[in-house]
């Protein structure tokens, strides 16, 4: 094989390094993106979700001492990053609120009572999927920038590695159906 | 909001995963968005105006049967083209790992994306052959729906993916408020069992259906076995001797006839072999009132609430299958209680559910 044959060899091969760095590169650069989108995404599902908590309070859905304490816990959700332990106390307070299964099956059955609940279920339901979605794209990150080609490019830059959001959202048993 | 969905199988036949798209496409328009479906398709005079055809179709075995797909070179410009004209806030592709229009769309395209996996037996062979491209593609799916925990499952295992479990809708007012049809309706001296599926397709289970017919008939002398499916199974049929007489064909039936065979029949039969995710006829003829008798296969075992809304026999086993049967129709008061509850448990699978928890998947996704 003579000179030429060589250089052409290298030459392709350069060429399909750069080319899958640049693949890499890509699909890292869109996972980062993708998990900002559902930081948003979780922020604005969490906020709308606070503000039906809120609306609900005022309602008189609830006792009065139940309406003030989530009124309470939602004014702080309102405020709190999407990461912060106020969505976790406002689930809680939501939870002894709406009571067990069977309070919350004879409040659907309450002409003024079940709109309320449905607005709120639906807004749970909502947060949920954010969080989940969210999780899900921060394993896909983290799953991609261990590979050694991530890695040892340094390709993520100094972009922080992903971490998943922990706050409990388990919606009262019977309100959110499986 | 604008919503191009994606389906891979053609929509000149029939099938679980087009009938889901049509039927989402409707519900979606009746709440006012604005919808587009890309398909394949030759025969367009029966297309409803929503639905873009992407040209024909090649029979491909996969997932166990024979699946008409689109693909190559005009399919992918069609796809590009699609995506390009309907400047969609959110594209939600079904099936997209099965080699078709829905990874063509998934590989062009940039916004928002929803996928439903409606499959509990990925084809992991195909998938390590074009695994990086593919696992790029996946990537971009934002929010993954499973129409089963079967499905979800299968997805965690082959391709290390989430999803959220929304089941496949019905509607189930319709079936519930059918009349019986008059051709099918049970008797006390001709009860009636209804099979529904292609004749031809082996998994489908007709075989096993027609081997629990003699001792079936031998409790029930009177007994008709109404089987509705396209395909041809003359081999079969030919072998039964003289239990033939008790077998009607009813051919490929319409969804109209089809409620009027479950509301008036003795017991709906699901014999199916395997593959199946989620068992959406077993659904309708729950709604329709039917008592119902399925394979004990995963998919089926959790529709029938470990056998709380209807009896389960041991998958591919005849004389299971026809025991069964007997059961069903004899022991009347227990029948009575399945089908009651499970009239209240087919109410999380009406379209009114459905599409509630599918938009939320799209807000969700588009953060709206």
């Amino acid at each position: 094989m003579g000179w030429t044959g060589s250089v052409l060899i290298a030459l392709v091969l350069a060429i399909m390094a750069v080319a899958s760095v640049w693949y890499a590169a890509s699909r890292l650069d869109r996972m980062h993106r993708r998990v900002d989108n559902a930081w948003n995404s979780l922020h604005l599902q969490l906020t709308r979700r606070a503000s039906v908590a809120l609306g609900l309070a005022h309602e008189g859905l609830w006792d009065p001492v139940s309406s003030m304490v989530v009124a309470e816990a939602a004014r702080a959700s309102l405020e709190a990053p999407p990461w912060g332990p106020e969505h976790s106390e406002l689930s809680a307070a939501l939870r002894a609120a709406t009571g067990d299964r069977a309070q919350i099956e004879a409040d659907l059955r309450v002409a003024d009572r079940e709109p309320l609940l449905r607005e709120l279920a639906s807004a749970w339901y909502r947060a949920i999927l954010a969080r989940r979605f969210l999780n899900e794209a921060v394993t896909m990150t983290v799953r991609l920038r261990s590979r050694r080609l991530v890695r040892i490019l340094h390709l993520a830059g100094r972009t922080p590695m992903p971490e998943s959001c922990d706050i409990d959202d388990a919606p009262p048993d019977g309100l959110v159906a499986g | 909001m604008r919503i191009g969905l994606v389906c891979p199988y053609s929509f000149d036949v029939p099938g679980g995963v087009q009938f889901h798209i049509r039927d989402l496409a409707g519900e979606l328009i009746d709440r006012g968005h604005e919808v587009s479906v890309l398909a394949p398709a030759e025969d367009l005079a029966r297309l409803p105006a929503h639905v873009v055809a992407a040209g024909g179709s090649v029979p491909i075995h996969y997932n166990g049967s024979v699946a008409r797909l689109s693909f190559g070179p005009l399919a992918a410009r069609r796809t590009r083209r699609w995506l390009a004209e309907g400047a969609f806030d959110l594209l939600h592709v079904h099936e997209p790992v099965a080699p078709s229009l829905s990874m063509l769309a998934m590989l062009t395209a940039s916004g928002p994306l929803v996928a439903t996996f409606h499959s509990a037996q990925t084809k992991s062979r195909a998938m390590r052959v074009a695994s990086p491209l593919i696992r790029g593609a996946m990537e971009k799916i934002v929010g993954a729906i499973s129409v089963s925990e079967d499905a979800r499952r299968t997805v965690m295992d082959h391709l290390g993916v989430d999803s959220v479990i929304i089941p496949n809708g019905v509607h189930v007012d319709v079936f519930a408020q059918a009349a019986a049809d008059p051709r099918w309706r049970a008797t006390a001296e001709r009860p009636v069992v209804a099979f529904l599926g292609r004749l031809d397709e082996p998994r489908k289970g007709l075989k096993v259906a027609l081997a629990a017919l003699p001792r079936v008939r031998a409790a029930y002398p009177g007994v008709r076995l109404v089987v509705a499916g396209a395909g041809d199974a003359a081999d079969e049929l030919g072998q039964l001797g003289p239990h033939r007489a008790a077998v009607e064909l009813a051919g490929p039936i319409s969804d109209a006839e089809k409620a009027g065979l479950f509301k008036g029949c003795s017991v709906y039969i699901a014999p199916q072999l395997g593959g199946e995710s989620f068992g959406i006829v077993l659904v309708e003829a729950m709604a329709a009132g039917a008592p119902v008798a399925a394979s004990d296969m995963a998919a089926f075992r959790r529709v029938l609430d470990d056998g709380r809304l209807g009896r389960l026999f041991r998958v591919g086993d005849a004389e299971d299958l026809a025991a069964a049967i007997v059961a069903t129709m004899g022991e009347s008061a227990a029948t009575g209680r399945q089908v009651e509850a499970a009239s209240l448990a087919v109410r999380r699978y009406d379209w009114s559910t459905v599409t509630e928890r599918i938009l939320a998947v799209y807000e969700t996704v588009s953060g709206r």
